[in-house]
């Protein structure tokens, strides 16, 4: 079985975050660097819409008010990752799929 | 409110978290200054709570490496104050307060390593200001 189901547009975790990858990267990277730099934007990834915040929290709460059942997939404009992590939890957080 | 540096030297305090399906419940945290983020909690901890999943995202660890993660969004409580947070979902045993946490709840924290002890205190701006926000 596919992880999508394709009737119904549903998306695993880890297709979420590696088509969200891959639309900031085709699309939206060099639309939003560097003058967005700094700012987080969250994906929606079947429409390929996004909301641009000044906070994770601010974008995220701007895209679930236009898709309040989806799952986004969310970045942190001009840098590698949303946040940075020290040493005391490493290799406690990930969750696998290939980014 | 103020304590004595944990064995890792990061100060540990005790606030409440919630979701869309729990009422408040007090958990220890780290603050831990090394983590740009919100709040860090551990799937088994996190799903009681009846977070909301939100969003999949990638971490940088110190050594340059990426790591992947989950976001849920869910309301967090220190002294009376309620605001929405953000919650990534980590694997480990402990749940970490990040610098955007501190910023967002505007936190004086001042670190005495010489006597292994901190203080915490919330600006009175933000008590004064407390109405929660949320979307859940």
């Amino acid at each position: 079985m596919s992880e999508t189901d394709s009737q119904n547009n549903i998306l695993s975790p880890e297709q979420v975050a590696q088509k969200g990858e891959e639309i900031y990267k085709n699309k939206l990277k060099s639309i939003l660097e560097p003058k967005e730099n700094g700012k987080f934007i969250a994906i929606e990834v079947i429409s390929e819409n996004y909301f641009v915040g000044d906070s994770i929290l601010e974008a995220l709460e701007t895209a679930k008010k236009e898709y309040p059942d989806q799952l986004f997939h969310t970045i942190k404009i001009g840098y590698q990752g949303v946040f940075k992590m020290g040493s005391y939890i490493k290799g406690a957080l990930s969750y696998e799929w290939n980014s | 409110m103020n304590g004595i540096l944990n064995p890792n030297q990061s100060p540990k305090i005790t606030i409440d978290l919630y979701g869309s399906l729990s009422k408040p419940q007090s958990f220890e945290v780290v603050i831990d200054t090394g983590f740009t983020g919100g709040i860090s909690m551990p799937l088994i901890k996190a799903l009681p709570l009846g977070l909301v999943l939100f969003s999949t995202a990638t971490f940088t660890l110190a050594d340059g490496s990426k790591e992947n993660t989950f976001l849920c969004l869910g309301m967090a409580r220190v002294n009376g104050i309620q605001k929405s947070v953000i919650i990534s979902l980590n694997k480990g045993n402990d749940i970490l307060i990040g610098t955007e946490f501190l910023s967002s709840f505007n936190i004086k924290l001042e670190l005495d390593y010489k006597n292994k002890t901190f203080d915490f205190n919330i600006s009175n701006e933000t008590l004064g200001n407390h109405q929660p926000k949320t979307i859940l």
